[in-house]
């Protein structure tokens, strides 16, 4: 009799453990899929508020551009030595040092420009242009030699 | 000892003054602030070869700016053997004006 009662006591406890179990198992999956579907609804919000946050930025920024646009100044265009002038110093100029005198003379336009504007400092470049003829064509016919065959020839004619 | 004519000793000194910076554009302003004339570009540039062909000065290449179209600069510094050519003209000069009264000098 002790052996029977005691099986079907073992039975109905194995039941009850099985019900218990059974319950926590669903109790947990519920908290699960309600904790899934909390986090679902956190992160469609979270999706909606960046698509609002980046529809708000890009209107920020399209109205800035605009703005700026507006209220900015076209920068004025910057100018450059005449030409042709510069064309004529380069031929002139020792090779050596063309560009660094080159260099020199459109720096001293620009602060020219700055300092008197555009019509004046086109003027001074001119006239640096036309004050190097002297020099350069001196330095140029001393690099020649041409004062040496220039005396050879006096010489060789008057026979001195 | 070569002597060196007005014209070299102005931008000698010029380039003394402008040191380490002394190119181009600083001889030039230098020269015009300091003589109350403008001496052309060319005949800087022209005294300035004369006197590397001489030995008096070296160059050397510096770094190119947007302001003068890319170009690079020609930085000029004097040597050994110019110092002493610039110091031994200007002795001269002293010696000769030495014990001479000019109407309207500075003291």
């Amino acid at each position: 009799m002790t052996d029977g009662n005691g099986d079907g006591d073992k039975q109905i406890d194995s039941k009850g453990h099985r019900a218990s179990f059974a319950r926590t198992y669903e109790e947990k999956v519920t908290k699960v899929a309600l904790a899934n579907l909390f986090l679902q609804k956190e992160i469609e919000s979270a999706r909606y508020e960046y698509a609002k946050l980046t529809a708000t930025i890009k209107a920020a920024e399209e109205h800035l551009e605009n703005a700026s646009a507006q209220a900015a100044p076209s920068l004025p265009k910057r100018s450059t030595p005449p030409a042709t002038a510069t064309f004529i110093l380069a031929f002139m100029a020792p090779k050596n040092s063309a560009q660094a005198y080159l260099g020199d003379l459109e720096e001293v336009f620009h602060k020219n420009e700055a300092r008197f504007g555009e019509r004046q400092a086109r003027r001074q470049y001119w006239m640096q242009v036309a004050s190097s003829f002297g020099p350069l064509l001196w330095q140029w016919l001393k690099r020649i030699g041409f004062f040496t065959v220039l005396i050879h020839y006096f010489r060789s004619k008057f026979g001195l | 000892m070569t002597p060196l004519k007005q014209t070299e000793q102005v931008v000698m000194l010029a380039i003394l003054r402008k040191q380490p910076d002394a190119y181009g554009v600083s001889i030039y302003e230098e020269l015009e602030k300091r003589l109350n004339k403008a001496v052309p570009m060319a005949t800087i540039y022209v005294t300035l070869e004369t006197l590397e062909t001489k030995g008096f000065v070296k160059s050397k290449q510096g770094e190119a700016t947007s302001e003068r179209g890319g170009r690079a600069k020609m930085f000029f510094e004097i040597t050994g053997k110019g110092q002493a050519a610039l110091n031994a003209s200007l002795s001269a000069l002293d010696r000769l004006r030495a014990g001479t009264k000019l109407a309207g000098a500075m003291a």
